[in-house]
């Protein structure tokens, strides 16, 4: 018996780690719906919605999920009264949004756009859903419990997007800023504690720090994944 | 714990004493230095070569997992951060308690006899320290993964990844009677400044940055 000790020992530290990670896999607070067998696998090809001409391929009208009208693009916008800045990423079906309002509100989002249809999810109830063509994407936004119409425009770097985030301390910090129209809106998330972001240079996402501590932050493009998990 | 009791079995003054030296020395017929050696040594290969492993696969784990920036925290603490902190301070603090203890088996306190019940304390202390260091790890891994953002950081993810490798090899030679002597106070010593360096590099920043919260 004291021979194996020691083993018994090992056990009990793997058993113990691979519960508590079983815990952690199973009450992530947005479970993993997948995405990826959702959103259209085939044709990648950017299919613009407004492509002139007789229909290059006048059939197959009833595809379970309708390709993406757009293959890739970033839109961003704001709500009707201008209580929450969008913004919105899609690529090759797959969409991911970010909605805040620059000082104790935020969502992160992801989900799927099958046509011209927008539906992103996020925690709490987050939701956008909306259209979209190659200039603009209208639509409605919920977060905390308030819903608003949006509009929100295409829109090309450095204008767009962006995620900040350090793991440095605790559950992390992470940022979301969107530049829109020469101004930013942004959050800063400390391990549950919202405030408003501090200012980002769009032009240099290197070496970023916010007191002190370095951010790694990149544009996010539609296929990133934002929805922890 | 389903850790069965191997201290019952406390007669045997200082079951653990100077474990290499005793055991090998009493069981292989005295004199006969090379075959323990050589199998000793294949042993502490074998228990290196897994440890390696688990420390890689720890690593490449952390570094390929999608830092999930949520995770299930400890009650009664006011961050995860504060529970994860104080749970390694309780570990660092058995550490030292590791670190005394082993010296009493090894004798490096001149006139200090190692009483009976000093090899149960260092199992048990040893035990209890690394399952404290469990649910910080499995936080650190899951919910921030291997990081390099700063040289702070970086030392802990290394030092995080060595740690459960010297832990696993430290438990395979200890359950290699024949090793060679030099191995256990080794592993021993590679596992007490693997937590050190941990606990300065988290717990002491945390407290020096946040406060002594709980």
């Amino acid at each position: 018996m004291k021979r194996y000790a020691p083993l018994l020992t090992v056990a009990s530290v793997a058993a113990l780690g691979l519960a508590l990670l079983m815990v952690n896999v199973n009450g992530d607070p947005a479970p993993r719906q997948e995405v990826a067998a959702a959103a259209p696998v085939a044709d990648p090809a950017p299919t613009t919605a407004l492509a002139p001409g007789p229909a290059p391929e006048p059939v197959v009208e009833e595809p379970a999920v309708a390709p993406p009208a757009i293959a890739e693009i970033a839109y961003a916008g704001r709500s009707s009264g201008n209580e929450v800045t969008v913004a919105i990423a899609v690529k090759d079906g797959r969409a991911v949004a970010y909605v805040c309002d620059g000082k104790k509100i935020e969502a992160w989002l992801d989900g799927t756009l099958e046509g011209d249809q927008l539906s992103l999810q996020g925690a709490d109830g987050a939701a956008v859903t909306g259209t979209v063509d190659e200039a603009k994407s209208l639509g409605s936004v919920s977060v905390a419990g308030k819903q608003w119409p949006y509009a929100a425009k295409g829109v090309q770097a450095p204008e767009g997007l962006y995620e900040g985030r350090s793991g440095v301390d605790e559950v992390a910090e992470r940022i979301g800023w969107i530049v829109l129209d020469g101004t930013q809106v942004g959050v800063r998330n400390a391990g549950g504690n919202l405030g408003p972001a501090p200012r980002l240079d769009p032009e240099d996402l290197d070496g970023v720090t916010v007191d002190g501590v370095r951010f790694s932050v990149t544009a996010v493009t539609g296929d990133d994944q934002v929805v922890g998990r | 714990m389903t850790i069965p009791n191997p201290e019952q079995r406390a007669p045997i003054a200082t079951p653990f004493a100077p474990p290499p030296a005793s055991s090998s020395a009493s069981t292989s017929a005295s004199s006969s230095e090379p075959p323990p050696a050589r199998t000793g040594t294949a042993g502490l290969l074998v228990a290196v070569t897994v440890g390696t492993l688990v420390s890689v696969g720890l690593g490449v784990y952390g570094r390929a997992h999608e830092a999930a920036f949520f995770a299930v925290s400890i009650a009664g603490f006011s961050s995860g951060t504060a529970a994860k902190a104080w749970l390694a301070t309780g570990a660092f603090v058995l550490v030292l308690v590791q670190l005394g203890s082993a010296m009493v088996m090894y004798g490096r306190f001149p006139g200090v006899r190692a009483p009976s019940w000093i090899g149960g304390l260092h199992r048990w202390s040893g035990r209890a320290a690394v399952l404290l260091t469990v649910p910080v790890a499995v936080h650190c891994l899951y919910a921030l993964g291997f990081q390099d953002g700063s040289p702070r950081v970086l030392l802990h993810s290394l030092f995080g990844c060595f740690f459960y490798g010297a832990f696993v090899a430290k438990m395979l030679v200890l359950n290699r009677p024949g090793s060679p002597r030099w191995s256990l106070p080794v592993l021993g010593g590679a596992l007490f400044t693997a937590l050190v360096a941990l606990w300065l590099t988290s717990s002491l920043w945390f407290f020096t940055t946040s406060g002594l919260t709980f």
